[in-house]
């Protein structure tokens, strides 16, 4: 049973990685892709080799993590409204990426980490790290008071980005509007790259406490009698999941939604299993972001709309949608 | 040697900079072979014939020195000269459409100032790019010598930033024989409601503009390029001309409606004097080639007498 519903979201997933890079404001032909391989540099190909593929892989890997740390923290902060980036990660990265925008002397390229990235990556490390430390008591860590730790340090960086607002010049502010929405049009394969270290070892930190997660939904008495160290659990989901996020919020922006929705829309279609949720989740919240990615950067040609309008726009209606039918069985 | 208590973050940690790091040394791995190739000055060129312009202000300069046969593709919004609409839009200056920049396959993009992006995109496809500042007038012109050196034409160069240089100079002449007006410049507001407003610091070319068609920026200490100021501040400084720039055009109607709200400042000298004035074209906020044709326009909204006198 198990295995036959991730083969469903395993299938749907692999289809979208397949069709979504054939879909863009021109048309490609398998001609022109194959035999760009073949040694023929023609645009189309390159397009399709350096333009499609790398951002139809980012969208996947981005909206699989941000599915997979929302499922995680809603089950750690016991609060089903809870995203990834409710908890002043995104707020830092925000903050940091702004400072970035506004003042070209940080502008720096190290291989694949362009300054943007590494300072927003700093930025959710600071609040990460800022949040985790607030938290901490001789009793241990709080789930409360981490959540609180963390909407307070959203709402400081909130104050310090409406101040580099009020005091930037329009060409970054706009700049900045603009990486707010989200967008996932890199470059090569080269930035797509620089994510995974951050990226890969968060989310493996998650999958491995899938179990513990478990035990702590159901009660975190009972999983301590089953030899769960709560505590650690719960630090390590947190510092897991804040590294991944910090990772895709670096890189594409703070994008919405999906993190939120596709884990409810997981836990309704496939139950409450951290360990079926959590995969699930990944492929799922990938295929989202991808197609709401080809539909971003195919509307509006020749310019492209920000995805993070999309994944609301259709990530919303489709969620009620599920919610009503629900209701109803 | 202490133990460690937490060995699933601690490998977590140690796997994200082990992974780092060889992220850092595979990158050069899957670059394409393609080099950084960017224009530096005094370099020998090959002669351009593919070239994207990345804003509406390089498309100007680079159409007004002749070469507009040679531009594969403009930013949107640039509307000038007509005959740019015809070329095809890469997208915003902001935004601009990587694919579409790619499959016009151009042998050189212009941007104006710096922009990360581009930038990057450019040197790994190997395009060669040239960046030019703009912001304010001296840089209008030494980009238009610029331009011209890249693209062969440095004698058309010369001829439009001479003639640019020489109109503005005459107009300075003519405005220098009054004693100067202070002057708010805004840069549009919504029918009913004057908060927000904003303007121009000193850092930028409407500011040099204003002050050349004998006006004095009363905000020219203002922070910021383009700051919002208070109502409050705008009172106390009492400007002598207000003047709205607007890019859209708009009705005679709302010009009404706009100028409404000025009045409820009966205090301003502007107002009991009746110098509101609404500019509404596109080009006012375009440093370009046309800022002669702005400064002109400046002028004479600030000292009117000036000019009608010529007329009669």
């Amino acid at each position: 049973m198990k295995a036959k519903a991730l083969t469903g979201y395993a299938l749907l997933f692999l289809m979208v990685a397949l069709v979504s890079p054939w879909i863009g404001p021109g048309s490609i032909s398998p001609g022109e892709v194959a035999s760009y391989l073949q040694g023929d540099r023609q645009p189309a190909g390159d397009i399709f080799w350096h333009q499609r593929v790398p951002r139809v892989l980012l969208a996947l890997l981005a909206g699989g993590a941000l599915a997979v740390v929302g499922a995680s923290f809603q089950v750690l902060f016991r609060n089903p409204l809870v995203e990834p980036f409710t908890l002043g990660i995104s707020g830092g990265a925000a903050l940091g990426a702004f400072l970035t925008i506004s003042f070209p002397a940080l502008w720096a390229v190290w291989g694949p980490f362009g300054s943007l990235q590494i300072f927003a990556v700093l930025g959710a490390a600071a609040a990460l790290f800022l949040i985790q430390r607030l938290a901490r008591s001789p009793r241990g860590m709080s789930v409360y008071t981490l959540l609180l730790a963390g909407v307070t340090i959203s709402i400081i960086c909130a104050g310090g980005i409406l101040l580099l607002t009020y005091l930037a010049e329009p060409n970054s502010l706009v700049v900045f509007q603009r990486w707010m929405m989200g967008g996932l049009d890199i470059l090569g394969y080269g930035q797509l790259l620089g994510i995974l270290p951050l990226l890969l070892p968060g989310l493996g930190l998650l999958l491995y406490h899938a179990r513990d997660l478990n035990h702590i939904a159901l009660s975190e008495d009972l999983a301590l009698a089953q030899g769960v160290d709560v505590q650690l659990v719960r630090r390590n989901v947190f510092v897991g999941g804040g590294l991944a996020t910090a990772a895709v919020v670096s890189l594409v922006g703070p994008i919405g939604f999906v993190g939120l929705i596709v884990p409810h829309a997981v836990r309704r279609l496939s139950g409450v299993d951290l360990r079926m949720v959590l995969p699930a989740a990944f492929l799922l919240g990938g295929a989202a972001l991808a197609v709401c990615d080809t539909v971003a950067r195919t509307v509006l040609s020749p310019t492209e709309l920000p995805v993070g309008i999309i994944t609301a726009l259709i990530g919303g209606p489709l969620f009620i949608h599920l919610l009503i039918s629900q209701r109803w069985r | 040697m202490k133990q460690i208590q937490n060995l699933p973050l601690a490998l977590t940690l140690a796997l994200v900079l082990l992974g780092s790091a060889v992220v850092y040394f595979l990158y050069d791995g899957v670059q394409d072979e393609t080099s950084a190739q960017r224009l530096s000055q005094g370099e020998a060129q090959p002669a351009i014939h593919r070239m994207i312009c990345a804003s509406p202000s390089i498309t100007e300069i680079v159409f007004s020195l002749g070469a507009g046969s040679r531009v594969v593709g403009v930013s949107a919004f640039s509307f000038y000269p007509p005959e740019a609409q015809a070329v095809t839009q890469i997208g915003g200056q902001i935004n601009p459409n990587r694919e579409r920049i790619l499959s016009l396959e151009p042998d050189l993009v212009i941007i104006q100032g710096r922009h990360q992006m581009l930038d990057r995109f450019c040197r790994e496809q190997g395009i060669p790019i040239l960046s030019v500042e703009i912001d304010r007038i001296e840089h209008i012109t030494s980009a238009i010598q610029r331009i011209g050196e890249v693209l062969d034409a440095e004698t058309a160069a010369e001829h439009l930033a001479t003639g640019i240089r020489q109109q503005l100079a005459d107009l300075a002449r003519k405005t220098q024989s009054r004693p100067p007006r202070s002057v708010f410049l805004g840069l549009g507001h919504t029918p009913g409601d004057l908060t927000g407003l904003m303007t121009t610091g000193s850092g930028t070319f409407l500011h040099e503009l204003i002050e050349l068609a004998g006006g004095r920026n009363i905000f020219a200490d203002a922070p910021g390029t383009y700051p919002r100021i208070s109502k409050e501040a705008l009172v106390r400084r009492r400007p002598d001309v207000i003047i709205e720039v607007l890019a859209e055009g708009i009705s005679p109607d709302n010009q009404v409606l706009l100028k409404a709200d000025w009045e409820r400042l009966a205090t301003l000298p502007a107002v009991q004097a009746g110098r509101i004035h609404f500019l509404t074209d596109d080009y006012l906020l375009i440093p370009g080639v046309r800022i002669a044709q702005t400064a002109k326009r400046l002028a004479a909204a600030i000292h009117p007498e000036l000019f009608e006198e010529r007329h009669d």
